[in-house]
Formats: structure tokens, sequence, C-alpha cells
């Protein structure tokens, strides 16, 4: 027990370190100091910290989703966009902007986009009011891709840049916010941690699955029930980043196994280790894509560069094994 | 008797016979043009016949006169107004290569970035493909000569390219006597922010007008910039070059406020943004409302 | 104790049982057998309220199985499964607790009580020096030791067991009904097992239910069940039985086709 609340006390130390470097980083100097005094460093509040905040919110949902989707799938290669829920999201998001909708309504476009999506893969994988893993899977992939293909078409025809459509799937944490961007991103914030809050409830029901779902089903777990709802909890919070910040690739894969790797396969520890890790994941990610080179590089390529080594990494353990 | 109806035959046959071997002497004068990707492009016989694939293209083929020989645009193509009425063969990316067959052109021109995929595939279909890459205002008078080299219209390419050169003059002159050369921020798109650096075809104009690209050394000619590398840059100016945002917009956005071009007010989102990016005829008018907005007051 | 009556499931496209009337009593070893395909498994599943008949119902304790919330026939009955596909590698010792899942809320800890149950389970089903060892590193059948301890935690009053020595060696095989036939005697554990073998049911379990295509071909004492008559009807092979020379337990003996024993006898001395 004690050597899981140290492990708890990096990872929260971890995304410390890695918040304040994100803060310090930048073509403006700015120091340390400067973080307990902000007002002298006026880039700190308008430009780094709302990136910082983004980043934060963006990993930590995309990693507990993907834990939480390895979980209810019983399938460790599942990633939070593998219900086709980002593509759906991405383009209702395309449909939204093609349309001029304004900022506030991009993300409910992306939301709708995700339940559709959502809605359309239940009716796809439903076999005799159940729903298999293995069945929910291929309906997944189908909609990802028909839906990846639509807005591929969405952004060709309201003749936007390649470039654009490339930091979409990418993602990019480069918003520039306005002042009443930045309330609906407060918004959407609250409503991503109240679907973390209610995927980390679940944590019990998400150990018994791994039993299997029929004894899960034996020891009391409405798993139908609690199915349907992580879901459609984890895609509202997964649409909302994606609208924000695109697709970004492989945190929410590669992190709850890193969590798992450090504190067992316990959702009730893996759930929140995943949240530090994916956040802060995200975070040096950010600080290496907008640092690196003169040019902003999408911050999905950072993390698939990261990710690819230690997959490998993974594989090879299993080997092992 | 049939001996003269024969022999008159004849005789009215022969200028028909004189004239043939003269015109086929002309058509076999086979013209060898190299295109701005090198190739040496033969053109057997006039050009009667054109597609074009970029808007600059089309709007240099309308400014040399040669407007009846338009056969194809893109959907892009959308200056001057007239251009909009003719056929279409899709856009930039994605050519309809079933219709461009099918309208049977001389010659069809393309853009040499961004369109190898296609080059390949029309050269594939037997279709004779002519290249111009017009990156520096210098390669853009260049595909004016050539296209009026190709198209039999060099006078018309000479007296153009006087006029824009006349234009960047005055613009030059205009600028080098000036006490102050505005550092630019130059936006090309907002989500991501998108900017043109030294390199871009934009960049250089900026550069004749006088001003100072805060992004001059960036590798790419465009590139996605952060907004703190904007902001940190302090830019006297900021050209707007896409319809999606506004400058009130640039005004709300969080930490911009401390710029020296929103603060002065200087951030302008009138400019045309297909005149500001398109390398051709109108090149010299985008220096001129560049210069305008860098050295008139607000 | 638990009772189907009326029971008719049918999957997607076939109809699994039929009228399947069932009565098992308090304290009863019950072994479920019969061919391949004849709705064994089904028939558990829908005992433990897994699946939903279409017609017909089950009766706990006297009540319909629908008039009971999930947690509460998870705490009266527990299942163990054919197959046990474990997608996380969890301690023994965790795989156990989660059997304490019916008597815990949402947000909460496991008790004293909690783990006092866990210990007491793993140390009937002898897996306790298991507990920390991770469950896809011991052996198939110390793994399916570690199941029963899960299906134990429960506190159960009644345990369904899907052929629970199927990938099982002998001594295992053993191992497990023994325990079982303990359970059932000094705890009056209400069993019911289903099982491919019927030497081990014959062994062990008092009264059987010999399912036929989704019927109930019989059902009553082990005797009647096991007669060479019936169950050559119903497995469509014949069978000869006789009681086991150690516990005077019936036991059933397959008998060759008659080429078989004639080419035997032509080679034999």
């Amino acid at each position: 027990m004690k050597s899981r609340s140290l492990v708890f006390l990096w990872l929260f130390a971890l995304l410390i370190l890695a918040s304040c470097l994100s803060l310090v980083v930048g073509p403006t100097q700015v120091s340390l100091k400067d973080i307990l005094h902000p007002q002298e460093a006026p880039v700190l509040i308008t430009l780094r910290l709302p990136r910082l905040l983004l980043g934060i919110l963006a990993g930590a949902v995309l990693a507990m989703c993907g834990g939480a989707f390895q979980g209810v799938l019983r399938n460790p290669l599942a990633d939070p966009y593998i219900l086709g829920v980002s593509s759906g999201a991405a383009c209702g998001a395309a449909v939204a902007l093609a349309l001029g909708l304004g900022p506030v309504l991009i993300p409910v476009m992306a939301v709708a986009g995700a339940m559709i999506t959502l809605y359309l893969v239940y009716t796809l994988a439903r076999i005799g009011g159940r729903l298999p893993a293995d069945t929910l899977l291929l309906a997944g992939v189908i909609a990802g891709n028909f839906f990846a293909s639509l807005l591929m078409l969405v952004m060709a025809l309201s003749r936007r840049e390649l470039r654009e459509i490339v930091f979409i799937l990418l993602g990019n944490l480069g918003v520039v916010f306005t002042s009443k961007t930045l309330l609906l991103f407060e918004a959407m914030s609250l409503a991503a941690i109240a679907c973390l809050l209610v995927v980390w409830w679940h944590w019990r029901d998400l150990n018994a699955l791994a039993l299997g779902e029929e004894v899960a089903e034996s020891l009391g777990v409405a798993v139908d029930s609690v199915k349907k709802t992580l879901f459609v909890v984890c895609s509202v919070a997964i649409a909302g980043v994606v609208a924000l910040a695109g697709s970004i690739g492989f945190v929410g894969f590669v992190v709850p196994h890193i969590a798992r790797m450090l504190l067992g396969p316990n959702h009730r520890e893996v759930l929140p280790a995943s949240l530090l890790l994916g956040a802060t994941l995200l975070v040096l990610s950010d600080i290496l894509a907008r640092s690196i080179a003169p040019m902003e590089l999408p911050v999905g390529i950072v993390t698939s560069l990261l990710g690819v080594p230690f997959f490998v990494y993974l594989l090879q353990k299993r080997k092992r094994a | 008797m049939k001996g003269i109806g024969l022999f008159a035959g004849l005789v009215l046959l022969l200028p028909l016979g004189c004239s043939a071997p003269g015109r086929k002497a002309k058509e076999q004068a086979v013209l060898v043009i190299k295109d701005q990707l090198g190739r040496e492009v033969k053109f057997e016989r006039s050009v009667q016949r054109v597609v074009s694939l970029a808007p600059s293209i089309t709007e240099t083929v309308y400014a040399l006169g040669a407007e009846a020989k338009v056969v194809g645009v893109t959907t892009y193509c959308d200056y001057p107004p007239e251009a909009r009425q003719k056929e279409k063969v899709g856009d930039f990316f994605m050519p309809n290569l079933e219709k461009m067959v099918a309208l049977k052109p001389d010659v069809v021109f393309l853009i040499a970035t961004g369109q190898s995929q296609t080059l390949m595939k029309l050269e594939g279909l037997g279709l004779k493909t002519f290249v111009l890459n017009p990156e520096s205002s210098e390669q853009t008078l260049e595909s004016f000569r050539l296209i009026g080299k190709v198209l039999g219209l060099e006078n018309n390419a000479d007296l153009l390219c006087q006029e824009v050169q006349t234009t960047l003059g005055k613009v030059r002159d205009k600028a080098w006597g000036q006490p102050d050369h505005p550092l630019v921020y130059m936006e090309i798109d907002s989500a991501p922010l998108v900017t043109g650096g030294g390199k871009s075809f934009v960049g250089e104009l900026i550069r004749i007008a006088g001003g100072r690209n805060l992004f001059e050394d960036l590798p790419q000619p465009y590139g996605v910039i952060s907004a703190e590398k904007v902001v940190a840059g302090k830019p006297e100016v900021i050209i707007l070059a896409h319809p999606n945002v506004k400058a009130q917009d640039v005004k709300e956005r969080l930490g911009w406020g401390a710029i020296p071009a929103v603060k002065s007010g200087r951030v302008y989102d009138d400019l045309n943004p297909d005149v500001l990016t398109r390398p051709g005829p109108r090149m010299g008018k985008a220096a001129e409302v560049l210069s305008h907005a860098l050295y008139e007051s607000p | 104790m638990i009772e189907a009556r009326n029971l008719s499931f049918s999957y997607f496209d076939r109809k699994a049982l039929e009228d399947v009337d069932l009565v098992v009593k308090a304290g009863e070893f019950w072994g479920l057998i019969g061919p391949n395909g004849s709705g064994k498994s089904t028939l558990l599943k829908c005992l433990c309220g897994i699946l939903a008949p279409q017609k017909g119902e089950v009766l706990l304790e006297g009540k319909p199985l629908g008039s009971y919330r999930r947690r509460e026939i998870a705490q009266k009955i527990a299942m163990v499964p054919q197959e046990s596909a474990f997608s996380l590698n969890f301690t023994a010792y965790e795989v156990v607790l989660l059997g304490r899942t019916p008597y815990l809320e949402r947000m909460q800890l496991e008790r004293i009580s909690d783990h006092e149950a866990v210990q007491r389970a793993m140390e009937k089903t002898d897996c306790w020096g298991l507990r920390d060892r991770r469950i896809w590193e011991i052996s198939g059948g110390e793994r399916q030791r570690v199941v029963i301890a899960r299906a134990l935690a429960q506190t159960p009053r009644v345990l369904l067991l899907d052929e629970p020595t199927a990938h099982l060696d002998i001594a295992h095989q053993v191992e497990v009904y023994d325990l079982l036939s303990a359970l059932n005697r000094k705890e009056g554990l209400t069993i019911l097992a289903v099982s491919h073998d019927l030497n081990l049911a014959g062994e062990y379990c008092g009264r059987l239910a010999l399912l036929e295509q989704g019927r109930v071909r019989a059902a009553g004492g082990k005797r009647d069940i096991l007669a060479p008559g019936l169950l050559g009807e119903v497995y469509k092979q014949s069978v000869s039985v006789q009681d086991s020379p150690v516990t005077g337990e019936p036991h059933v003996f397959l008998v060759p086709n008659k080429q078989e024993i004639q080419s035997r006898e032509g080679k034999s001395p």
C-alpha cells in the first residue's frame, strides 16, 4: 500500500514539473519566479496557461478513456478512437466550421457527431440485444473509416488546405483563445471532469469485466448498462477534446499500459494514474512540438514518436513472458 | 477533248498541290519550349485549346488576351469573373481526368508544386503538359513569357511583363524613400496559425513593398507558428490574408492586445487574399496594396 | 431452493431450451448431463439470471428471479464458467476479492469481513498459498481453484458450475469434486454441476438431470438416470453401467462398436 501512494506522489510531482517546464519554455523569457508573480509576465496567463490547461485536460481525458475502453472491450489494443468517435467528432466540427457556425457551436457539433457515430456503431454491432466486444470493435473500425472519409470530403469541399487537415488529424494544442472561447473551454473542462468522475466511479465494474462478461453479470454487474454509460460518457469527453485539439494519437493507448506496469491492473489505481500520466505525457510532447523547430509540429507526431518505441518495448516484454 | 478536260483538271488542281507543300512547310516548324521544370515540350501546331489547372495561370492566360482558347479551368479559377463560365475540370488536387481528355486540349498548364501526381496521370493519358513554377516574382514574369510563347502571344506577354515590372518598380522606389520599414506579420490562416515566411511569394512581396517579415527566416515558404511567437515578435502591421477572421477578432485574442499592430489598429483584413497569394498578373497590384497598408495611415 | 418452470430459451436463430422443468432442493448435489448441444450451459445461465428466458421462469427460494435485484441474486447464486478468460493479469487474491462485489457499493472499499471471506474461500480451495501469484502465470488446475474460490467468496447458497474440470488432469478432477462434495456435505451448499464426464457425475452427484435437445429427458436419483437403455438412447452410444469396485457408485463404461470388438477378437489371442 505504501509503495502505491509513493507512485502516485511521483506521478503528481512529474505533472507539476512538466507544467512548470511548460510555463517556462517559450520564445519569451520567463523564469520560475514569474510563475508565482504572473502579473509580471502576462504571456504566462494569456498564452501559456491556457495551452497548458488544454494539454492537461486532453491528456487526462484521452488516457483515462483509453484505459476505460481497454477495460470495457477487454482488449489491450483499444484506444479512445476505436469506436470511430474521434472521426465522428472531427467530422461534426468540420461541418460546423464549413457552415461558419461560430466557436460555441463547434464543440456542440463535435459531440453530436460523436453521438451519431456511437449510435451507428451500436446499431451495427447489436446481436440479439447484446453488444459483443468483437463486433463492437469491427463496427467501430467501419464507422471510423466512414467518418474519416466524410471528414476529408467536407474539408475538400470547404476548400481547406491539406495542412489544416493534417493538423486536425494529428492534433494541435496551439488554439488561439479569445475571452469568449476561453469561457467555452472552461465549460467544456467542467463537463469533461464530470465525465472522468463517472468513469472512475465504475472502477470495480471494469475490474469485474476482466473476468469475463458472463462472470461479471453473475457478480451483479449490469454489464450492458455499464458498457453503454461508459461509451457515452467517454465519447462526450473525447469529442470535446477532438473539437478543440484534433485527434491526438497514442496517448490514450500507451498510457494505461504504463499505468498497469507501475501499479498492477486494478482500475481503482490505473484510471487516476492514467489521468496523471496522460496529462504529463501530452504536456511534455507539446513542449517539444512547439520548441523543436521554428514551425509548430502537430503534437500527434511527437506523441507517436515517443509512443512507438515504447510500444515495441511492451511487445518485447510480452514475448519474453 | 477528254485530254483537254483532264489537262484543265490538272491545272485547276495544281494550286492546291502547290500550297499543300507550302503549308506543310509551315507546320513542320516544330516549336520546342522548355517549361519551368526544365522539360522540353514540343508543339507541332499552334495551340488553340488550353486547359489551365491553376487560378494564377488562368489569370495570366486571360491577361494575355487568349480567353477564346481556354476550354477548361479549375473550380477555384474565379478571376477574371468570365473565367467562371468556362468548363470546370475539377480542382487543384483532384482534377477530373476524363473531362480533360474529352475536351481535347492542345496543352494543359500545371503548377510545379503539388501537382506531380496529376502530371504523371496526364502524361500517361497522352495529353501535352506544360509546367509553370511561379514561386518568385522573377519566375512569375518568366511564366508570363513562356505562356505567351506557347500561345503565340509573345508581344502581349512582353507588354504584360513591362506593365507589372513598372508597377513593382514604383512600389520599390516608394519603399526606398521611406524612413522606416515596419515589421509585418502576414497571417495566411488562423486555425492553425499559418504565416508566409521569407521564402514565400507573399514574403517577397512584403520585401518589395518595403516591409520586414516577422518570419523572414522560416525554413519553409509557409509554416504553422505558435501564437506566442507572434506576440513575442511585436509586429507593427498585421495583414490577414484569409477571409476567416476579421481585424476585430484578432483584437479579441488573448494576449494579442499587447502587440503594437493591435494597439495602433494597424490590422488589415480588407486585402484580397487571392491577389496577395496568387503569383500572376495581379502581382503588381498586390505589391501596391501591401505598400498602401504599410505606409498609408489606417 | 432453485427451480426452473416451463423454461424456454432461444438464441438468435435456434431453440436451446424447451419447456424445462427442474426442481433443485436445498442441499442437493445435482449433475447436469446430456450430449453436446443439449442445452446444459444455457440452462445454467438461465438459472443464475445471465440469460432471460422467453417463456417460463426461474424461481429462487420460491420467488421469481425477476423480483430480485441483480446484487441479491449474486449474493445467493455463484457461477463458475466453462472457460475463464482473464483479460487482465490480476493476482489470485484480487480475483477472489472480486467475488465480494455483490456486497459492496460502487465507491466502497473492501472491509475486513470481505478480506476474511476471501481468505476462508481460498483456504477451502487450497489456493491461499497462491494469493500473490498472477493469474496468467499459474497452471490451469491452480487457476480453476482460484475461480472456485472466487465463487465461494460470494458466500452463495447455490453454486452453479459449467464443466468445472474440463481441462484438468485426473488428480485435479478428483481434487475439485472432492472439494465440491465436502462443501455440499459439511456446509449444505446446493450444487448444480454440468458435466461431460458421466463417471464423475456418477461418483459424486446425488441426483442427475439428463438433457436431450433442449428438454429434460429425465431427472432424479442417479441410479435411475444412469441406466444403459436411457443413456444409450440419448447419447446414441452403447454403454454399460457397473458399480465402482472401490466406492460402489455407478460408473458408465463405453462399449466400442461391433466391428471394433470383432477385429480385436480376431487379433488378440
